[in-house]
């Protein structure tokens, strides 16, 4: 049995070894600017100020996009971070943003990028793939840990990273120029979409399971000394389902909202029926968030 | 608790250091509980079933030994089969013969209303009411003596490693080992440790990587043809080999690093030279249980031809049908049938044509062209194990070589991964697959010579721990991670 025990924890020693080296490489392998990778670890900075941080799912994700950072930074004329990431919910959100303090960065605004959609499905906060495309950081791991994230969505950030998916696909992505440009807007295709979101429908019970971690995002931003914007974001699908309940909490928090839902309301400004195109988030920087980001007033007539 | 699980793999090694720890009189105590655990984690409802099975089985097997009269001993016997098959009747087959009988009665303006029951598929019913009837024919035959503690049988048909798809274990071999006193073996235990990883490589790499292509072409068959059918039915014959052997690699290792010994289940049966090699070959507890216990009470083999025909295509049936209630099934276990009875019947001929041909001078050649036509049927038989249906069994079979030639003669201006090739996956999916198949020929063509694990164990520690890395590091990266269910887990 001695035998046993000392051939296996050498072997196990190695693998482990092995393990060690292979995530140190692929996570140090590239550099990483913020519309060259969908994960959001990789270009959160350390003991850096920053201007802004861009927080949110898709919608947020869409200022990163298509070399879309660069033009905002330029636009705004200002530092700016996007941790946002596609279909993440409040519940990753917030461990992103409390990882991007904890690594003595600072920011002077955030804005976070929110719909109600993502308070009223389990989905868009606890999905196993949240940290899929994320290196293997051990503070980030310990983090979410602390923070009671789901067991399945840890297994799953760990073996994600053993896999030919995440050895092979990290490369920084091309700087994709090219742009979608919706034609005209298709009730059936607005439906499809909003299905898709509220994939359980407007559940209160939901709602109130994740207005807590509203609650604690805004906490993070007071602690840090840093003003708390969101806003919901221009689309074409109408007033979102859940979005006054949304905003009566927003509202209770005294924090500052912004509701542009119906203001751009030009299709060819979309690549899809939810999404602004390059076009429009340029359009949408330099006609809003340069006036938002000038100014202190919770009230601004745009 | 699926083998291929987080759950298990922290589950086995509790139970190993335990054993290991308890002294020997504690420890079938420990199996036993463990066993019960792990099949409680399914549905633990279903348990009762198994306890009230085996309580029919250890009361009648120890009246059968005590009865003198052999009518009244034949008749409990009997009696006690009947319950069996009952059980397994009533869970696997009624609804299947329900819903023909409706139909039958339909056609002839019958009235029959009798609805289909709603009770799931007991884990594992198939195998453990095999092993316990096969306990009580041989306690009848006084080839094995009735257990006398009914918590020790109980663990005989519910040990864990072997209870949810075999290997059906005889009495005989495993019941004594229970009483055995098990001390820590080094060769022994990680010799299985090498099985259960092997049996892991199977799973994950092979078994679960073949059935992304083959559902995709199984799931809609009509949409497709030739060379699509070829793809999928070629993996699927890899498939369903790595799943149940990779299965049962992982039992009897699991087995092996407690001390226990389970029978070998799988002889490299796709290097088989004949249907009836085959079968010495494919699901050997099975194939053995059918012919000690249906093929040889009907008269096996010492009879004239008709009769040998009709108790090979019985034993054939049946088995068709225990691997599932569907007449897809049972036309499968019918083709094989069949064919041994060809093979029987036209040896001489075959043998003649050999001759002839010249073939028989290059007897490597021979076993090549044996072994490859042996494949072939294999493979094509697969086909009805695999469809939903017999309507789209016959589709699949009947377009089975649709386009075929064309699809060849286009490969100098299409390319070899043409999207009837790559059903929707990608080049280097495919590539990784027929890979890790190729790699499994190559270990099996290595294993003629002996075993491929104790070949290893003899090499210095420098040679053999790099390819158990590069193994372990392969079933990491190139498994498919998603515990997808052992396929004869539903039989």
């Amino acid at each position: 049995m001695k035998k046993f025990f000392i051939h296996g924890i050498i072997f196990i020693s190695i693998n482990i070894f092995i393990a060690t080296f292979y995530i140190w490489f692929t996570n140090n392998q590239y550099t990483y600017s913020n519309s060259q990778t969908g994960s959001a670890l990789f270009i959160i900075p350390k003991n850096t100020k920053v201007d802004i941080l861009i927080m949110g799912s898709s919608h947020a994700g869409i200022f990163a996009d298509a070399g879309n950072h660069e033009r905002v930074e330029k636009i705004l004329n200002k530092k700016v971070v996007n941790v946002s990431k596609a279909a993440a919910g409040i519940v990753p959100e917030k461990l992103f943003l409390e990882y991007f303090f904890r690594h003595g960065n600072s920011t002077k605004e955030i804005l976070y990028i929110i719909e109600p959609a993502i308070f009223y499905s389990s989905v868009w906060n606890e999905s196993n793939f949240f940290l899929e495309n994320e290196p293997l950081y051990a503070d980030f791991f310990w983090l979410s840990l602390r923070e009671g994230i789901d067991n399945d969505v840890l297994v799953n950030y760990l073996k994600s990273k053993f896999s030919l998916f995440w050895a092979t696909w990290r490369k920084p992505l091309k700087n994709n120029i090219e742009t979608y440009s919706l034609d005209a807007v298709s009730n059936e295709a607005i439906q499809k979409r909003l299905n898709f979101l509220y994939p359980d429908g407007q559940n209160e019970i939901v709602f109130d399971k994740y207005k807590v971690k509203l609650a604690e995002v805004i906490d993070i931003a007071k602690a840090n000394n840093a003003k708390l914007t969101f806003i919901y974001p221009p689309t074409l699908l109408g007033d979102a389902p859940g979005s006054e309940r949304l905003t009566q909490e927003i509202s209770y928090y005294e924090a500052r909202l912004f509701d542009f839902t119906n203001e751009i309301i030009d299709p060819s400004l979309y690549s899809d029926h939810d999404h602004l195109n390059t076009a429009g988030v340029v359009r949408f920087t330099t006609d809003y968030l340069v006036t938002i980001f000038s100014s202190n007033s919770s009230t601004i007539s745009f | 608790m699926l083998f291929n699980s987080l759950h298990y793999l922290i589950f086995f090694p509790s139970v190993v250091v335990a054993y290991f720890i308890l002294p020997h009189k504690y420890r079938w105590i420990l199996l036993l509980s463990a066993s019960l655990y792990f099949y409680m984690v399914w549905r633990p409802e279903y348990i009762i079933l198994i306890i009230i099975s085996v309580l029919f089985t250890y009361l009648g097997a120890n009246k059968i030994a005590k009865i003198t009269d052999s009518i009244t001993k034949k008749r409990l016997l009997v009696i006690l089969l009947v319950f069996h098959t009952f059980l397994l009747g009533f869970f696997k087959y009624f609804n299947f013969f329900n819903k023909e009988f409706v139909t039958l009665s339909e056609k002839f303006g019958w009235s029959h209303s009798l609805s289909n029951h709603k009770l799931l598929l007991p884990l594992g019913i198939s195998f453990y009411t095999f092993q316990a009837m096969a306990y009580l024919i041989d306690v009848y035959r006084k080839k094995v003596k009735p257990e006398k503690n009914y918590f020790r049988l109980l663990l005989y048909i519910i040990f864990f490693p072997q209870l949810v798809a075999g290997p059906i274990e005889r009495a005989s071999h495993l019941l004594h080992q229970f009483y055995e006193k098990h001390l820590f073996d080094y060769e022994r235990v990680t010799n299985g440790i090498k099985l259960i990883g092997w049996g892991l490589f199977k799973k994950l790499v092979i078994a679960d990587r073949a059935a992304i292509f083959v559902n995709v072409v199984y799931s809609e068959p009509t949409e497709y043809m030739g060379i699509s059918f070829v793809v999928a039915t070629v993996l699927f014959a890899f498939q369903i080999y790595c799943d149940f052997s990779g299965y049962s690699d992982i039992a009897i290792g699991s087995a092996q690093v407690l001390g226990f010994n389970l029978m070998e289940n799988f002889r490299r049966p796709y290097f088989a030279k004949s249907i009836g090699e085959f079968w010495n070959r494919w699901h050997i507890s099975l194939s053995t249980w059918f012919r000690d216990y249906i093929y040889i009470p009907l008269g096996g083999n010492r009879v004239a031809l008709p009769r040998w025909s009709y108790n090979i295509l019985i034993t054939f049936l049946l088995s068709g049908l225990w691997h599932g209630a569907a007449w897809t099934f049972i036309i499968w276990g019918a083709i094989h049938g069949l064919m041994i009875v060809i093979e029987k019947t036209t040896k001489k001929w075959r043998r003649k044509i050999a001759i002839i041909l010249g073939v028989s001078k290059f007897p490597t050649f021979h076993s090549y062209i044996q072994i490859v036509s042996t494949f072939f049927i294999v493979t094509i038989s697969w086909i009805f194990f695999r469809a939903e249906s017999t309507k789209e069994a016959w589709y699949i079979f009947s377009h089975f070589f649709t386009g075929i030639v064309n699809y060849f003669v286009a490969i100098p201006s299409s390319g070899f991964f043409t999207p009837e090739v790559l059903l929707g996956q990608s080049p280097q999916r495919f590539i990784i697959t027929f890979g890790a198949i190729a790699f499994l020929i190559f270990v099996q063509l290595m294993q003629r010579k002996g075993s491929i694990i104790k070949f290893l164990s003899a090499k210095p520690i420098y040679m053999r721990w790099p390819i158990y890395v590069i193994i372990l590091w392969s079933i990491i990266f190139l498994g498919q991670f998603g515990e997808n269910q052992f396929i004869y887990f539903v039989f």
